[in-house]
């Protein structure tokens, strides 16, 4: 409660401020308007079941101040109101699942018809002296250059957001950037929040070694990004559940194709049994555009150690506890974009399950008719057997079960930038 | 008259002719001209840019309202940052070129990513209309191609260049240069050897800080029937940019 009392509080002496500062020199207010509507197609398999809805309406102010030479502050926070299958507790209560804890304690009503929701997606103040950049409060910190999954990014959770949109949100934070010449560099990240970012740890939670925290060091050679460090991921820290990572990156240009590997190994505990295979997350891929017709293809097979090669195995708890997106080993990952004339971009993305042979299509057409107006419309299409990640419907318990990836979905929206 | 004074008369002709170039200048030496102008040790500028999607309908145009920031690099090359101010839907958005590589910074999602090799030659995806990331970034012609003269007239020259380096995307480009500056007026794009890939013109050339330089560049795609002005609407020249401004690690949180 005291959290999303303050997130009221906070964004609406951001609205203030950005009124009272609007015009300044220094400052810069943007921001977008997003309407939002999903519609579930027909199920055959399941005609007895409710057709399924949800509708959206949100509204991001990004505040950017410039008090001085080396000094930067940045403030975010979006306004919500979801209804239906857009609305994440009522997605979550579709399941029949008891809601998690962190719902309750953010003071939200499960299963109301609205859900509304202020919440600050970035609060951070950063401070650059020479070749240093400090930063600290609610910082994006987003590593990683793979397309499908981010193995090196041990901070945000993998959800369904994660998937549609890059977008991260802000983990409070202190993170410390470093140009060690000019072919080197290095970034440090600790943070003072789990993995399931329900809010700031409580006092007697705040030891060093529970807190989540990240180096890693870069270099960049002629055309070329290469990094690698080490990461301590904090699942929970309520019943704590840490991991250490070795992660690495690279990225740069073959000829015309652009390519990317990263990699993270879990390291092993120490009396646990320790296999490299189910260690390793690792997504390796190529871009290519194709410059007579603007068309760019990129294809990156992912491979999730601690996803399982049978479907009978797959484990639902960590796609419901947003530390797992999949469920399966290994992937691969294809999209084919293409930016037309009269402002459409049409986009097709599959995600094939390499294990099962399961399939999820994503289409998607957007169109701007005017600058800062922008209009979306994307379908999911699961295919895949009854046994299957993307067709299939897994147990959960006695007498409940669950299918993640519901039959067909349209989502429609529009965003308006101001 | 005799032969000793025609010799005479004909020796001090050449001796005061000289230095107005009579004999014409190479196509080296003019291209080094066109360069050496160019080129400054660092270039801040406000501009921007109008992306024509389709020449027959003008109505249906895009802006791009940028700041860009370069110098040259501590070897041979480029560096350069161009933050974006408008539309407000990339408002933040950054690019920095540095060697060979060219990173786009997102603030929406906090996220860098270095660019393949194709997505540089291509337009930027919604952003850089006609102009590739290549001919955003400022080129050295000199060194990137083998210049020849074609011809010349009263106010023109028009040189020839053909690759020198595996870096370029084009396979030829014909340049008019005005005699007056050395700055180029139309630049032809090959990639095949007929029809001309992209055709750039200089529209209008202003003094920014006591010093002559683009202020419209249009380029034309005849194959898509397309069209990008840039408009640069204030630049300084030689003020120190420190090398964080080039890092790519300034993105990184």
């Amino acid at each position: 409660m005291f959290l999303k009392n303050r997130s009221i509080c906070v964004f609406l002496y951001f609205l203030f401020l950005c009124t009272l500062l609007q015009g300044q020199d220094n400052i810069s207010l943007t921001g977008y308007g997003e309407i939002s509507g999903l519609v579930g197609l027909a199920d055959f398999s399941e005609p007895e079941k409710d057709q399924r809805f949800g509708a959206a309406l949100s509204s991001t102010f990004r505040l950017e101040l410039m008090p001085m030479s080396g000094i930067t502050a940045v403030l975010e926070g979006t306004a919500s109101f979801s209804g239906g299958y857009l609305n994440p507790l009522g997605r979550f209560e579709a399941t029949g699942l008891p809601l998690d804890a962190s719902f309750v304690r953010a003071g939200d009503l499960p299963g109301a018809d609205f859900n509304a929701l202020f919440s600050i997606s970035q609060a951070w103040a950063a401070w650059s002296y020479n070749s240093i950049n400090v930063s600290f409060g609610f910082i994006p910190i987003s590593w990683g250059s793979a397309w499908l999954i981010h193995p090196s990014d041990r901070v945000n959770p993998r959800n369904l957001n994660s998937l549609f949109s890059d977008e991260t949100k802000g983990v409070p934070s202190l993170t410390v950037d470093l140009a060690l010449g000019w072919n080197f560099g290095a970034s440090a990240y600790i943070c003072l929040t789990d993995k399931s970012s329900d809010g700031l740890v409580s006092l007697d939670e705040v030891r060093p070694d529970k807190l989540p925290f990240g180096l890693k060091f870069m270099a960049y050679p002629a055309g070329w990004e290469i990094s690698a460090g080490f990461v301590r991921e904090t699942i929970s820290s309520d019943v704590f559940i840490g991991n250490n990572w070795i992660v690495a990156d690279i990225t740069g240009n073959l000829g015309p194709f652009g390519i990317t590997a990263e990699s993270s190994l879990l390291l092993p505990e120490k009396d646990g049994d320790w296999d490299p295979v189910d260690a390793l997350e690792l997504s390796i891929g190529g871009t290519y555009l194709v410059d007579p017709i603007n068309l760019e293809i990129m294809v990156e097979y992912t491979h999730l150690g601690a996803g399982s090669k049978d479907p009978d195995f797959y484990d639902i708890t960590p796609f419901l506890e947003g530390t797992a997106l999949f469920l399966a080993r290994d992937y691969l990952f294809s999209r084919f974009s293409w930016s037309g004339a009269e402002a459409f971009t049409v986009d097709l993305a599959g995600i094939f399950n390499l294990n099962d042979g399961s399939v999820l299509l994503l289409p998607s057409l957007e169109w701007e008719p005017l600058t800062d107006l922008v209009f979306n419309v994307g379908l999911i299409f699961p295919f895949g057997k009854d046994s299957s990640e993307f067709g299939g419907t897994r147990p959960l318990g006695p007498g409940l079960s669950w299918k993640p990836w519901d039959a067909g979905t349209v989502i429609c929206n529009m965003k308006v930038y101001y | 008259m005799n032969n000793k004074q025609n010799l005479i008369g004909i020796f001090f002709a050449v001796l005061v002719l000289l230095p107005f170039g009579i004999f014409g200048e190479s196509a080296e030496d003019i291209i080094a001209q066109v360069d050496r102008r160019q080129t400054s040790d660092s270039e801040i500028s406000e501009l921007s840019m109008t992306v024509i999607d389709d020449i027959s309908d003008m109505n249906n145009r895009k802006v791009f309202r940028l700041e860009s920031f370069s110098r040259k690099g501590e070897e041979d090359g480029e560096l350069s940052v161009f933050f974006f101010r408008e539309p407000r839907r990339l408002a933040g958005m950054a690019i920095l070129s540095r060697d060979d590589g060219q990173w786009v910074y997102f603030p929406s999602t906090g996220r860098v990513r270095l660019l393949s090799g194709a997505a540089k030659g291509g337009s930027i995806n919604g952003v850089g209309g006609d102009f590739s990331y290549e001919d955003l970034g400022t080129g050295n012609w000199g060194e990137d191609y083998n210049f020849s003269l074609i011809s010349s007239d009263e106010t023109l020259w028009k040189l020839e260049g053909i690759p020198s380096s595996d870096d370029v995307n084009y396979s030829r480009i014909i340049m008019e240069i005005h005699k007056n500056d050395y700055i180029p007026r139309r630049i032809e794009f090959y990639k095949g050897k007929i029809n001309p890939e992209k055709i750039m013109t200089i529209r209008e050339v202003s003094a920014f800080n006591g010093r002559m330089n683009p202020a419209v560049i249009e380029m034309d795609n005849p194959s898509k029937n397309s069209r990008t002005l840039i408009e640069i609407h204030k630049m300084e020249f030689d003020r120190p940019l420190n090398d964080n401004l080039f890092h790519p690690r300034q993105f990184y949180r």
